[in-house]
């Protein structure tokens, strides 16, 4: 289950990359989130309901009223050939430190090239289950840095200056 | 040995600020508001004065001295500023202290989220502030993923912190959103987002004890040297060029850093307090000329700094360094023309002369 998580995390990040609706990228957004806090439970972390809460039900809802329903069109070539040199990079490099670490990373690379590219707020929330993933990884990580990587603040922050903007 | 955000002195240092934040946001009067924010700028420097003797406490120190005498301004502002912008500033100075002295490497990353909180509220008060988020937020993602993967795979999250952290010190290549930030928002904010700000990060990175730690500072300084000496060749504008200037100086920062240079924490001093004596500076009299002289001589200082260690390190890596030393120099200069309003009140001039003394006894300290 620790390892099937990542890998599809990873795959859902890769759909995240084509898809033009925010409500769609929410879901997918959503489903993201709740295998990074899979991922945590199955490591038995306590900070597990937390990133569930925030990063598959609080977050995702929360985004969806403030965003305009239609994302930035990318140019999508240039898209994919970027996401396409994030996957080699990221296999090559983080390979050889575990499944869980190496789809992490490409996960959060993914989401902020999302958000450099479309969507700042999806990406950043896509990028953070990245990093839930990799804390998840991580073997005797201290709580609070669980704590810290679980906890969405920047998407939050982003979220906030939207919903000031409206 | 070193305080910590524990300990009861820095406790209340780190306190203050958010305290006063938080009072600022009742205040409804701008004048008021104006007055508490000079009164808590003041008191935190005087509380920062009684830490102890050492470099994150200097740091502290210089934040809160620079921190104090930017609140000046609001006395003859023209314009009393928006309440938003008064919390944002004493946020601002709180989250700085806050990074500077945790030990945490999370703690610091979150005061770092709180100092990019504070920016957009600062920024917004002129202009959008959604480049700061998504340049500086994306660079705090990498910071994270790089503060948890240290110790797993310390190379390549050197490269994420030094990516990430420099983007919130305003280092190439994720440096756009300073130089927006320092020519749009009001001033005062300005001068604490470009000069304050980037010290937390410089000190993070003068904690990295990775074997990979020293080639990738040298590297990514390198580029931030030679990437803002050739931003000035296109002629922006004053503030701007302030700005570009900072990436350049804080890229030999950085490769002082990477190189292992002693006089890197004076380094830093000298070039806070230079910029901060040039963007207080109103006047086009003496004052400014003085001020200017002073952030164009700084880079040949640098360069006369490092010199000895990037020799030692590689003969090679003079050449980068003295050309970037030398672009700044030439062009900044030509850059700052006589655009001063009227004559400066004391109280305003005080504090620039002060702060250009502080760098002249810095260059000639043993």
């Amino acid at each position: 289950m620790s390892t099937a998580l990542p890998v599809l995390a990873l795959l859902l990040s890769i759909v995240l990359v084509s898809v033009r609706r925010t409500r769609t990228a929410l879901w997918i957004c959503a489903a993201q989130g709740l295998c990074a806090a899979g991922t945590l439970a199955a490591d038995g972390s306590l900070v597990a309901p937390v990133a569930l809460l925030l990063n598959a039900a609080a977050l995702p809802l929360a985004l969806q009223r403030v965003l305009e329903d239609r994302l930035p069109d990318p140019s999508p070539p240039r898209l994919w050939l970027l996401a396409v040199g994030i996957l080699i990079i990221a296999a090559v490099g983080f390979g050889r430190f575990g499944n869980g670490i190496a789809s992490g990373v490409t996960v959060v690379l993914l989401g902020l090239l999302l958000a450099a590219q479309s969507a700042a707020p999806i990406g950043l929330l896509s990028a953070q289950n990245g990093v839930v993933l990799v804390a998840a990884a991580i073997p005797d990580l201290p709580m609070e840095s669980t704590l810290s990587a679980s906890v969405p603040l920047l998407p939050a922050l982003l979220l906030a200056h939207a919903w000031l903007r409206q | 040995m070193a305080s910590t955000v524990t300990d009861a002195l820095p406790f209340a240092v780190v306190a203050l600020p958010f305290i006063a934040s938080a009072a600022l946001a009742t205040i409804p009067s701008g004048r008021i508001g104006t007055l508490v924010n000079i009164a808590s700028a003041a008191l935190l420097f005087v509380l920062s004065c009684a830490l102890p003797w050492d470099l994150p406490d200097h740091l502290v120190r210089l934040t809160t001295f620079i921190a104090m005498t930017t609140s000046w301004a609001g006395l003859h502002e023209a314009h009393t500023p928006p309440r938003l912008y008064h919390c944002g500033f004493q946020a601002l100075v709180g989250a700085i202290v806050l990074a500077l002295l945790a030990v945490h490497p999370i703690l610091t990353w979150i005061a770092l989220v709180i100092a990019l909180a504070a920016v957009t509220t600062i920024v917004d008060t002129a202009t959008s502030a959604a480049r700061p988020l998504l340049l500086c937020g994306a660079g705090l993602m990498l910071a994270l993923l790089g503060s948890l993967l240290l110790e797993q795979a310390p190379a390549p999250a050197t490269l994420f912190l030094l990516l990430g952290y420099g983007s919130v010190a305003g280092l190439v290549p994720l440096h756009a959103w300073l130089v927006d930030a320092a020519a749009e928002a009001p001033a005062p904010g300005a001068l604490l987002i470009s000069v304050l700000l980037p010290n937390a990060p410089l000190l993070t990175f003068m904690h990295l004890r990775t074997e990979a730690a020293p080639s990738m500072l040298v590297a990514l300084g390198l580029l931030s040297v030679l990437f803002g000496g050739a931003s000035l060749l296109i002629r922006p504008d004053p503030r701007r060029a302030i700005a570009l200037s900072g990436v350049a100086m804080l890229g030999f920062v950085e490769c002082g850093i990477g190189l292992g240079v002693d006089a890197t924490p004076r380094l830093i001093a000298m070039l806070a307090l230079a910029r901060a004596a040039l963007l207080q500076c109103r006047d086009n009299g003496p004052t400014h000329a003085a001020a200017v002289l002073t952030l164009t001589l700084l880079p040949l200082f640098a360069l006369y700094i490092l010199a000895e260690p990037a020799a030692a390190w590689s003969g090679w890596l003079l050449l980068p360094l003295a050309i970037g030393a030398l672009l700044t120099s030439w062009t900044l200069p030509r850059l700052m023309p006589n655009a001063g309003a009227a004559r400066q009140p004391l109280l305003l001039l005080a504090p620039v002369w002060l702060q250009l003394a502080l760098v002249a006894a810095l260059v000639v300290a043993p």
